[in-house]
């Protein structure tokens, strides 16, 4: 039964497009929603949630905060938010989580973009927080045995992945396991999404779920350790305060305790226990998604046109040695660009709660009118970037 | 919902119509043709009553009764010498040689029968069901409405029994501007044009199709148009023809567009499948459109549809590109991204053809059929 328990979260708000015109000078970001989505997500979510962990000494566990959400928040001088996760930091109860500033798909791109985006984010992490990351979570944590060297070559043994049925084939997720010399831990997507997704539908089976009944579930878990990796805005955005989520996890830590059940910090956890063997991790596996892959970002034609036209600018970009023009293009890297452009049917309902136009085409255009503009600044007018003929 | 024969009712519809396939001027006729047909699988009995016009019907099963009006009648409606007075003979002798026995439902489509329709459902104690395909707002772009006819639609309306649109967008048109909210409505459906396929190549060019009158609003793509094609040199073809042709010329010389810009008059659906194939999408900036059926034949061709918010059948669609008729730049800017965009053009046209499949014939006559019951059971 398992013995220890690893609870994270993923912290990240995106710089979403306003309503780029093919014809525009600049890509023009939808300032006035940004600014509204991080004033309610701080205030409803960051804040609190900070102050409850802060507050609840028998809580551990990890973050991956973005680049992007860090820097918005710098911009709108929310410090408060800043220097809760400073002091969570410092509690040392929690530990900081690597990922690519951007939350982009730079690891599926072979360019040098995936280790200076890491290289990012460890910088900003170390810069507000004083502390550096020793594990790594890749963009929805993204994973296949590919992208190992680029994690190594980036400093770190330790990964995240989640427990898809593509990656462990059979095997038990509450376990650690390696591939090609990289611990990686797995994310019991179950248990997650107890909490993630199904915590306030009334419509469950098991609603209302309470920490007592939720300790006892991953105490009876086969294995030695239950990994959950949530989004942070689980806590009063995904779920609303009344939902009860904030007192859930408030008695979590206690309720786990009482079962013998050890919350730990990402390393220790990568510390303490041993690998099970290897995985060989052939496919590309994702948390997104029921298909538990790139299908999220990467499924129908909009999606893979945006997403080749936006490296095939990488080069030209650097060449320019323009940092404000790599500064805009890295921000068409953020991965839920392509996201909003997803068409599955099947996940609709998740997609379009995070889409900010409600709809994939506008999404869509908006990108490619972004993207046509950087081109244009880099000189490939003549060779619409965008058309795959 | 299928109507066995357990559930068959001893029913006879009068429908009172104007144009009927041979004679197609819009959707009405094709929606009389498509609807009647079905009802009388149904075993509905109709008795259908239309004005005597070049090429009478072959459907058999279906009784018309074509009344022969006096003045010079001509297959277009719109250029009627005098369509007034041809309306007026044609209530007064649908009156005189209306058939009551065992009529069950009087049906009216639209307010060219409907004095005729109110006054025989009052005499013989017929309910009376109207169905507004459009109304006298829609047609005249609410620039200059007909009052008289306006009347005649608020009659009809408020002497229904039952009163079924085309659309929520028309239900709204009539609880707005007519005064009755308690309305029905059943969609129009739509025959995909055989072998009619868009192959999402690049063509540079999007297509307008249908009546170029200010309804449709012609004039919003011309202004569109001229971003358009100086962005990505592409041009515009109009196939269709109307009372706006030659604004729609003078706006596009003025702007400089003559050439790219492009008016072919009237075109049968041969040369219509034809320009859908050799276009990157289809758009309709219209004014007022209650549905608009050739929305659903450009989507079953595959072809991205770009569509005003005043269509009636965008409301019940997701994948089309929907934009205020007069946002002439957000027009362009759909316009220019479905000729720069195969992925654009793959994935609205792939899934936008998939989805007109909710839009049939069969379920417009089910639910028509639905409402019918409602009426004999006086409800």
């Amino acid at each position: 039964m398992a013995k220890h328990f690893l609870l994270c979260f993923e912290a990240h708000q995106p710089h979403r497009l306003g309503r780029v015109r093919f014809w525009d000078g600049d890509v023009s970001f939808w300032e006035s929603y940004n600014n509204e989505v991080l004033g309610r997500v701080s205030s409803k979510c960051y804040l609190k949630a900070n102050s409850m962990l802060l507050g609840e000494d028998t809580l551990r566990g990890g973050f991956s905060i973005s680049g992007s959400l860090l820097e918005q928040l710098e911009e709108a001088g929310r410090t408060d938010v800043l220097e809760g996760f400073s002091k969570l930091f410092d509690s040392g109860r929690f530990e900081p989580i690597g990922e690519t500033y951007h939350h982009s798909l730079s690891s599926l791109v072979d360019s040098s973009e995936f280790l200076e985006q890491v290289g990012m984010h460890r910088s900003a992490v170390n810069r507000l927080f004083g502390v550096t990351p020793k594990v790594f979570v890749n963009t929805e944590l993204i994973f296949s045995r590919r992208i190992i060297p680029k994690i190594s070559g980036a400093g770190y043994r330790t990964v995240f992945a989640e427990g898809a049925p593509t990656l462990l084939r059979g095997r038990n997720p509450n376990m650690v396991y390696s591939v090609g010399g990289v611990r990686v831990l797995i994310r019991n997507n179950a248990l997650s999404d107890d909490i993630g997704f199904r915590f306030s539908d009334k419509s469950w089976s098991e609603y209302p779920l309470t920490a007592d009944k939720y300790a006892s579930w991953v105490e009876r878990s086969p294995g030695d350790l239950v990994t959950v990796y949530i989004d942070y805005e689980t806590f009063g955005e995904h779920h609303p305060v009344e939902s009860g989520v904030f007192e859930f996890a408030r008695h979590l830590g206690r309720e786990l305790a009482s079962r013998g059940v050890k919350m730990l910090t990402p390393s220790e956890a990568a510390e303490a226990l041993g690998q099970s063997g290897e995985l060989e991790a052939d496919e590309y596996t994702s948390w997104a998604d029921v298909e538990k892959d790139l299908s999220a970002w990467l499924s129908n034609e909009m999606q893979r046109e945006a997403f080749e036209a936006i490296y095939r600018l990488e080069a030209p970009v650097k060449n320019t040695g323009d940092p404000a023009l790599l500064r805009e293009w890295r921000l068409l890297t953020e991965s839920d660009h392509l996201y909003y452009c997803s068409t599955k049917a099947q996940s609709a309902e998740v997609h379009l709660y995070f889409n900010p136009y409600k709809n994939p085409y506008t999404a869509f255009i908006n990108l490619s009118n972004a993207i046509h503009i950087i081109s244009k600044k880099v000189g490939y007018t003549e060779v619409k970037p965008y058309e795959t003929q | 919902m299928r109507y066995g024969v357990s559930d068959k009712l001893a029913l006879k519809v009068a429908m009172f119509g104007w144009e009927y396939p041979p004679h197609v001027v819009g959707g009405l006729g094709v929606h009389s043709a498509e609807l009647t047909r079905r009802l009388v699988s149904y075993g509905v009995e109709v008795d259908f009553y239309k004005p005597k016009i070049d090429g009478s019907p072959t459907d058999k099963h279906i009784r018309f009764v074509e009344i022969l009006l006096g003045g010079a009648v001509t297959p277009d409606t719109y250029t009627l010498k005098d369509f007034n007075s041809a309306v007026t003979e044609y209530n007064t002798k649908l009156i005189e040689e209306f058939d009551p026995t065992g009529v069950s439902i009087i049906h009216c489509h639209d307010w060219i029968a409907a004095e005729a329709a109110v006054e025989l459902s009052r005499r013989y104690g017929i309910p009376l069901v109207s169905t507004v395909h459009s109304t006298e707002l829609d047609r005249s772009a609410f620039f200059y409405p007909q009052k008289w006819i306006m009347d005649i639609e608020r009659t009809l309306i408020h002497n229904s029994t039952r009163v079924i649109t085309v659309s929520k967008h028309e239900r709204e048109m009539i609880r707005r501007y007519y005064g009755r909210s308690d309305i029905r409505v059943v969609y129009n459906g739509f025959n995909p044009l055989p072998l009619v396929k868009s192959d999402y190549s690049k063509h540079n060019r999007v297509v307008f199709i249908g009546r170029v009158t200010a309804q449709k609003g012609p004039i919003f793509l011309v202004r569109a148009a001229k971003r358009f094609c100086e962005e990505t040199g592409g041009e515009v073809v109009f196939c269709g023809t109307g009372s706006s042709d030659f604004e729609v010329r003078a706006e596009a010389a003025r702007l400089g567009l003559e050439g790219r810009v492009r008016l072919l008059g009237y075109v049968d659906n041969h040369e219509m499948g034809y320009w859908l194939t050799q276009s990157d999408a289809y758009v309709l900036p219209a004014v007022s459109e209650p549905f608009g059926i050739t929305v659903l034949e450009a989507m079953g061709a595959g072809l991205p549809a770009i569509v005003s918010k005043t269509t009636g059948v965008a409301e019940e669609l997701f994948n089309v590109l929907r934009f205020d008729y007069w946002d002439t730049d957000e027009l362009a800017d759909l316009m220019i991204a479905v000729t720069q965009s195969r992925g654009l053009r793959f994935t609205l046209g792939l899934l936008g053809r998939v989805e007109t499949s909710k839009f049939s014939w069969s379920r417009c006559a089910e639910e028509t059929y639905a409402v019918y019951k409602e009426v004999v059971a006086g409800g």
